[in-house]
């Protein structure tokens, strides 16, 4: 449906944080039980566990249905409530872009493909997509060897403030 | 009557140059809390008690030399941290912490790195991004322990 140029993003404190616009603390507190989840989860703001602090690829995608990366070793999906003013992609004291996906319902998709390690310079690439939804579920849909979630995820944050 | 009025002229004059020499040496010389004043734009409180892992982290590298301030760079992050980080392994469940952040000028060659668990790490880096996202490159901004 909609698929916004890639962009580059330095990753800190090993968190990427995808928040509507009009959030004002968009990053959470974390406890053992997100780290084993990889993401901490509150209306508006979601952060996801990343693999690497380092310049990254963001793609953000809105589409029809999820499309899952082949070359995925993580997939995380959560329920997304888009505000009005679209929602915006960042790490800690980093790069912020907007992306101005409309307003609604969806589940969305966290997918990370690692830079393959033979071709230097490449860089690990995160995929954001919005998948409209009226009864979207959070889950793991991937999940590499750091993942260690509990039977229920853990869908309550506090922000770090 | 007239070697009177002299003696008081002459000890006017000496009572006003040495007000002009203790007022000209607090203008030259101003107390060092103005000096410290000048050299960072704010000061942020990090709740020790919060991230209690990470707060010893900054709280020695402090002790230890390493700057207490953090002049926002968000464009020498990336080659900051290959600096600091440079033959530090990564360790399951734990963060490598850099103090001065890498998002520092500071920052770089030389940070001391401390191997923290992730939950309290993350949310320390969560919390400074809630604080200073809102400062621009070049601010200097004072890292102050609080224990409340």
């Amino acid at each position: 449906m909609k698929q916004w140029p890639k962009q580059e993003l330095t990753i800190s404190y090993s968190q990427l944080t995808v928040y509507n616009q009009e959030t004002e603390h968009p990053f959470s507190d974390w406890t053992d039980a997100h780290i084993r989840q990889g993401f901490t989860w509150r209306e508006g703001a979601v952060s996801f566990g990343a693999i690497g602090d380092e310049r990254s690829i963001i793609e953000v995608a809105v589409r029809k249905e999820a499309a899952p990366e082949p070359g995925a070793i993580r997939a995380i999906v959560v329920p997304f409530e888009t505000g009005e003013g679209g929602v915006i992609v960042s790490s800690i004291l980093s790069e912020a872009y907007g992306y101005d996906v409309p307003q609604g319902s969806y589940e969305l998709w966290c997918e990370i493909v690692p830079a393959p390690p033979e071709a230097a310079g490449n860089r690990t690439r995160y995929l954001f997509t919005f998948v409209p939804c009226g009864d979207p579920k959070a889950r793991i849909a991937k999940r590499d060897a750091e993942l260690d979630p509990g039977k229920t995820l853990l869908m309550v944050a506090s922000p770090a403030i | 009557m007239l070697q009177a009025l002299a003696r008081r002229k002459t000890a006017l004059v000496s009572f006003m140059l040495l007000v002009a020499v203790i007022a000209g040496g607090f203008w030259a010389f101003p107390p060092a809390k103005t000096d410290a004043a000048a050299s960072y734009d704010a000061v942020i409180y990090f709740p020790f008690n919060r991230y209690p892992l990470t707060g010893d982290h900054i709280r020695d590298a402090i002790a230890a030399g390493e700057s207490a301030i953090c002049t926002i760079d968000r464009a020498g992050a990336d080659q900051n941290r290959k600096e600091s980080l440079a033959g530090i392994p990564t360790k399951s469940g734990h963060d490598r912490d850099e103090w001065p952040m890498a998002m520092c000028a500071e920052g770089g060659y030389g940070a001391d790195v401390r191997y923290v668990p992730s939950s309290d790490n993350r949310g320390a880096g969560a919390w400074v991004g809630n604080q200073l996202s809102k400062y621009a490159n070049g601010k200097r901004i004072k890292f102050v322990m609080s224990y409340e």
